[in-house]
């Protein structure tokens, strides 16, 4: 039977051979056996190569390059912070409007007949259809719809210059339009 | 307090209480940090590719991540280390859209001053342009492999750490990366 000593080396004993961490019985099996030393003559040859273009530097860039460099980094950075809070932002208003929305539903819709409401009011009925129906703006399309209702305008009638307040007050083309953007942020927020 | 007088400060502290500061928010220290490290991060993107331009994106990239990903950074190994292993991932990911480039002439032949006579000295330095256009044609993981132990001299263990995996797989791939060039270069 073969002893582990006389095995030919295996890839990491090679590796360490050529970086001189080969173990003393190994080494010994490396002196007998033509075949390793073979092997590891040649791996030796290339990273003599390799050892030769390690030592020709980087060529070195102008002086001047690493206050550009730095410079870069600090422009890129402030970039991206100012793109995360500005999308940061985005999601602030949108969910303070879901919220609005979400408080117009509960709390005053139910004393109305919203189907009622939407289906007699054709202005009032946001094209979700063209627009695309996912679940995210088939409700807030229904709440925008269901603020046509007369009685409910009455309840909620908000203080002026807020949000809500501008929000009741849009036109139905108006409407429309905040509902497409609405969508677009929704959309874009969920890929 | 001066800016001055802030750059100064923190410039006197080393790299583990420079990220704890920028992480408690002095934008500053990080600035410091990208001015200790990234001709090191530089270095290593240029082995990557070969060229000045795409080496200049590609450490402002590795900074980039590196603000993002500081908060992470415990302090378990150097944080030049820890850069190299942003800048190798961000390299890596960027291997399929950057192509290591051919250097000109000059740059092939910019050999070690220190060689003894012309003759050996073109010589080396074309050998050594062989060399480098072989790495280039490396699967990425040898490659980085290679541009680690060799350039920047990491033990395996580090590369392991690097690049993901045991330090016989790293081995491994450093071994099959020597083969592959032998193969490259004798052809």
């Amino acid at each position: 039977m073969t002893t582990p000593v006389r095995l030919h080396l295996s890839e990491d004993e090679r590796v360490d051979a050529i970086e001189g961490t080969l173990s003393a019985p190994r080494r010994a099996h490396l002196h007998d056996c033509v075949e390793c030393r073979q092997e590891v003559a040649a791996l030796q040859q290339v990273w003599d190569g390799l050892a030769v273009d390690a030592r020709i530097d980087v060529p070195e860039p102008p002086p001047v390059f690493w206050d550009q460099l730095q410079a870069r980094v600090g422009r890129a950075v402030d970039t991206r912070t100012a793109a995360w809070w500005s999308g940061a932002r985005g999601w602030v208003s949108l969910a303070a409007a879901a919220a609005l929305l979400l408080v117009v539903s509960w709390g005053v819709v139910p004393r109305t007949p919203v189907a009622d409401v939407v289906v007699s009011d054709a202005d009032a009925v946001v094209e979700t259809e063209a627009i695309g129906d996912t679940a995210q703006w088939q409700f807030v399309s229904d709440m925008l719809a269901s603020l046509e209702d007369d009685a409910a305008r009455e309840v909620l009638r908000p203080s002026t210059g807020s949000f809500d307040g501008a929000l009741a007050t849009l036109t139905a083309s108006e409407r429309e339009a905040f509902a497409r953007l609405l969508q677009a942020e929704l959309t874009e927020g969920s890929e | 307090m001066t800016d001055s007088k802030v750059t100064a400060d923190l410039s006197a502290l080393d790299d583990l209480a420079l990220v704890r500061s920028f992480v408690d928010g002095e934008r500053a220290a990080f600035d410091t940090i990208v001015a200790r490290h990234q001709r090191g991060v530089y270095q290593v993107c240029y082995r990557f590719v070969r060229n000045h331009e795409d080496a200049a994106d590609l450490a402002q990239d590795v900074f980039v991540r590196a603000f993002k990903g500081l908060k992470a950074f415990k302090g378990d190994a150097k944080l030049s280390t820890w850069l190299h292993r942003v800048a190798v991932n961000v390299c890596l990911n960027r291997a399929a859209l950057v192509r290591p480039g051919i250097e000109p002439l000059d740059a092939a032949r910019h050999v070690d001053e220190r060689s003894d006579d012309a003759f050996g000295m073109v010589a080396r330095g074309e050998r050594a342009a062989d060399v480098r256009r072989a790495i280039a044609q490396l699967p990425a993981k040898q490659r980085a492999t290679v541009m680690l132990r060799v350039y920047q001299e990491l033990s395996h263990e580090e590369i392991a750490a690097i690049l993901g995996g045991t330090v016989g797989a790293a081995k491994a791939n450093f071994f099959h990366a020597l083969g592959n060039l032998k193969r490259m270069l004798e052809s």
